[in-house]
């Protein structure tokens, strides 16, 4: 047989297969249309993504914690900051030695009614007397001062060293 | 870029000859203290002008006080008084930081000038006494201490503040009720604001506790007391 015989036959074989399957053939573009869905690859977890979004999401929550807990609130635990709690006053000054005893106000309060203020950074070391004035009249010494001394009228001034830069006070 | 240079050049300048027009001269000092109608402009030229220029005083500071004076409403004589007593202690060579400071804590706490003059000529003798006692050991400028292996040479800040600690720490030691039958004690009270003080060398704080003796400040602590009236 020759190889044109063989195309020809092949191709009615074909054919007549063809006629006899046409309802079949006919829906088979539907049948693989909704068999689609149904073979899509199942999404698998991907941990690296899981584990960033994770650390991302405790990071936001450990700043803002840190946030609200020390920008919001005097940080008095700096020692170039001067704090007074005084929740009820309705405002407090410094005046010391290293203003001329020129009132300067204080920020606060925050929640916990501190009222709180940075040292100049321009200080020179040395040793300064100062006192608190709440609501411009009334003179207040410092509880946190480590010195005290007496001044005009028997009043108390507190006393804060300041230690040359680099070295513990 | 040659422009560009030049125009930075040309603003640092200006902004140096504004700094420097900013800062008060002695001049102005000396025309606020005739604004406040002084009976003795002399004296208080001479003074202050000594004390700027052996830095105890800067016009900043001097004219500050001038104008806080200028805002009292008591008698002129004792708004001058406050002015003469610093001048004063500027011509004897005496610190002053002490007294500038005590006047602008009583201005700023309503304190009477009458109070404010007593407070301070009281102090001033208390620096002259102390000035007295050190250098009678022969603390002053430009000693050279060799003690132990440490070889020191002392500066004027350094013996201003020495006199203005020693003489603060007695004076709060008597105003504070301090026993003045207690020598020792007065010793430690100066001896521990001198070593707290950042600005004094410790080598000139050891020295002085070796050759200033206990009765020696606790004289000066009674004398104080004497002047202060305390018991």
């Amino acid at each position: 047989m020759h190889e044109h015989e063989l195309e020809s036959l092949l191709k009615e074989t074909l054919t007549r297969y063809a006629e006899a399957h046409r309802d079949r053939i006919a829906d088979l573009e539907y049948e693989i249309v909704e068999e689609l869905p149904s073979r899509q690859p199942t999404p698998r977890l991907r941990w690296g993504f899981v584990g960033a979004g994770a650390i991302a999401v405790a990071a936001v929550f450990v700043i803002g914690l840190w946030a609200g807990l020390n920008l919001f609130a005097a940080p008095c635990h700096d020692p170039s900051v001067l704090c007074l709690v005084y929740p009820n006053a309705k405002s407090v000054s410094v005046a010391s030695q290293f203003t001329l005893w020129e009132p300067v106000p204080m920020n606060g309060p925050d929640r916990s009614g501190v009222w709180w203020i940075r040292l100049p950074d321009n200080i020179k070391p040395g040793r300064y007397e100062y006192s608190f004035i709440v609501d411009g009249e009334r003179w207040v010494h410092d509880p946190r001062a480590s010195e005290f001394v007496h001044t005009f009228d028997d009043k108390i001034n507190s006393v804060l060293y300041i230690a040359p830069r680099g070295e513990q006070p | 870029m040659r422009w560009l240079i030049g125009v930075i050049l040309a603003l640092e300048l200006l902004g140096g000859f504004g700094s420097a027009l900013a800062q008060p001269t002695p001049e102005d000092v000396y025309k606020c203290f005739a604004e406040l109608g002084v009976s003795d402009l002399q004296t208080l030229q001479a003074g202050f002008a000594k004390g700027f220029a052996d830095k105890r005083i800067t016009p900043d500071t001097a004219l500050r006080l001038c104008q806080r004076l200028k805002q009292s409403a008591a008698p002129i004589s004792l708004r001058e008084g406050v002015l003469q007593i610093i001048a004063r202690a500027l011509l004897e060579e005496l610190p002053v930081t002490m007294l500038v400071d005590k006047a602008f804590e009583g201005l700023t706490k309503g304190v009477p000038l009458d109070v404010i003059n007593d407070d301070l000529l009281e102090r001033k003798m208390t620096l002259s006494e102390v000035k007295t006692l050190l250098a009678s050991k022969g603390i002053t400028i430009n000693l050279t201490i060799r003690f132990g292996p440490v070889t020191l040479k002392l500066t004027l800040e350094a013996v201003d503040t020495t006199i203005t600690e020693a003489a603060g720490a007695l004076e709060d030691y008597v105003r504070g009720g301090g026993k003045l039958d207690d020598p020792n004690a007065i010793k430690s009270a100066v001896q521990l604001r001198l070593a707290r003080n950042p600005l004094i060398p410790q080598t000139l704080t050891a020295y002085i506790e070796q050759v200033v003796s206990a009765a020696e400040w606790a004289q000066i602590a009674q004398n104080i007391a004497k002047r202060l009236k305390k018991p």
